[in-house]
């Protein structure tokens, strides 16, 4: 279950969005929805961490003669 | 048993001049109906008011090879898919009955919350076929289904789709990939690949080239991210036979970086090394557009050309240089 923090209110296809909740993606009955609401700037990871932890994770450089 | 007479004519290509293709002159054999919102698998699927519910049922029921044509009559409900999904009948077409937005049509389809291992979700393998108006956004939380779209078929068509990968952060990782084509020849109008609302991380790409994918042109066709870390790219080719001959984007292809203030892709296009003496381009044409890049091809492999205003002199203005920075 993925959790999502509300940052701002916000009336969503006639809910109510309240700052500082936290939903998850089962709240939304299709799964574009909360990155559409992402893309609103009305939901964010609620684990930031982790967030962080996702995008900065790099893999060791192959070696020039391996490509 | 044959479809209703009053065809389907998608409200598209006025501008690119696109053939009208399911034109009642020809284009066009049987048209099968798919409605998620008011249909039912129990059909037959040939009238809009007998339309199946579900893609495998409807697609199960179109002969291939016929030029038939699946209608996907957009509403309120959607396509779920519960388990990948494979388009493999040639000569056999796939319509989305919906406004043709540029982005999130709606004759949309999308990944079951439950669903695993589906990567790539959808696989269109079919030769000859044509895929119109249709949104495929896959966006759970699932680590291993990683690749949205697969095109491995040639010869194909696609208008006004949008392949949206990495629509979730669990997603959004490196392997991950909007659009992989490892068919050849396929021809892509007015398309999208990759999301602008999740941040991708290193590896993430729009579309990724293997298998020595070759002749995949692409038209007034858009690669949207958003980037969450300098790794990730619009393009990537898998490795040193990922394409083959050429694969140019003409008539003005977007590559937009939407989280341009705090992460430039450290490469737009992320290329290997190609064996000595290979003359495989991706070739960009001047009225494309690249925006949120530190480098274009920081390997500077010699693969990528373009003109792009980067003219070197009045001799050479539109000649195509090599696009290392």
């Amino acid at each position: 279950m993925y959790e999502y923090r509300v940052t701002r209110d916000y009336m969503f296809e006639g809910s109510q969005l309240h700052e500082g909740d936290i939903v998850t993606d089962a709240d939304f009955h299709e799964p574009d929805m909360p990155a559409n609401l992402i893309g609103r700037g009305v939901l964010e990871p609620a684990d930031m961490e982790a967030e962080e932890a996702r995008l900065t994770y790099t893999e060791p450089e192959p070696d020039e003669d391996d490509q | 048993m044959a479809g209703e007479a009053n065809v389907y004519r998608p409200p598209l290509d006025t501008v690119l001049g696109a053939p009208d293709l399911l034109d009642d002159v020809g284009w066009g054999n049987v048209k099968y109906y798919l409605d998620p919102t008011n249909g039912s698998d129990g059909n037959s699927g040939l009238a809009r008011t007998d339309a199946f519910k579900t893609l495998p049922t409807a697609y199960a029921a179109i002969p291939a090879n016929l030029n038939n044509v699946l209608v996907y009559i957009a509403g309120t409900s959607s396509i779920t898919l519960s388990a990948a999904f494979t388009w493999a009948k040639s000569y056999t077409h796939f319509v989305g009955e919906c406004a043709p937005s540029r982005v999130g049509q709606r004759a949309r389809i999308f990944q079951l919350s439950t669903l695993t291992g589906a990567s790539p979700l959808f696989t269109w393998s079919a030769t000859s076929s044509m895929c119109i108006n249709i949104y495929t956004f896959q966006g759970v939380a699932d680590a291993t289904s990683l690749i949205n779209w697969l095109v491995s078929g040639e010869r194909n068509y696609f208008q006004n789709c949008h392949f949206a990968g990495g629509g979730h952060a669990t997603q959004a990782i490196n392997g991950g990939a909007s659009l992989k084509i490892t068919g050849s020849e396929n021809r892509f109008i007015d398309c999208t690949a990759g999301v602008d609302t999740i941040p991708a991380a290193t590896g993430m790409v729009g579309i990724l080239f293997d298998g020595q994918a070759s002749r995949n042109t692409f038209e007034s066709s858009d690669v949207t991210m958003y980037a969450g870390h300098t790794g990730a790219s619009f393009v990537e080719v898998a490795d040193g036979t990922g394409i083959d001959r050429y694969t140019p984007f003409r008539k003005g292809c977007m590559f937009i970086n939407s989280n341009s203030d705090n992460f430039l892709m450290a490469s737009g296009f992320l290329i290997p090394a190609f064996a000595g003496n290979n003359s495989s381009r991706i070739l960009v044409d001047p009225t494309c557009m690249i925006h949120g890049t530190t480098k274009l091809d920081a390997g500077a492999r010699g693969v990528l050309y373009g003109g792009l205003n980067a003219y070197t002199g009045a001799d050479l203005s539109g000649v195509a240089v090599e696009l290392k920075t």
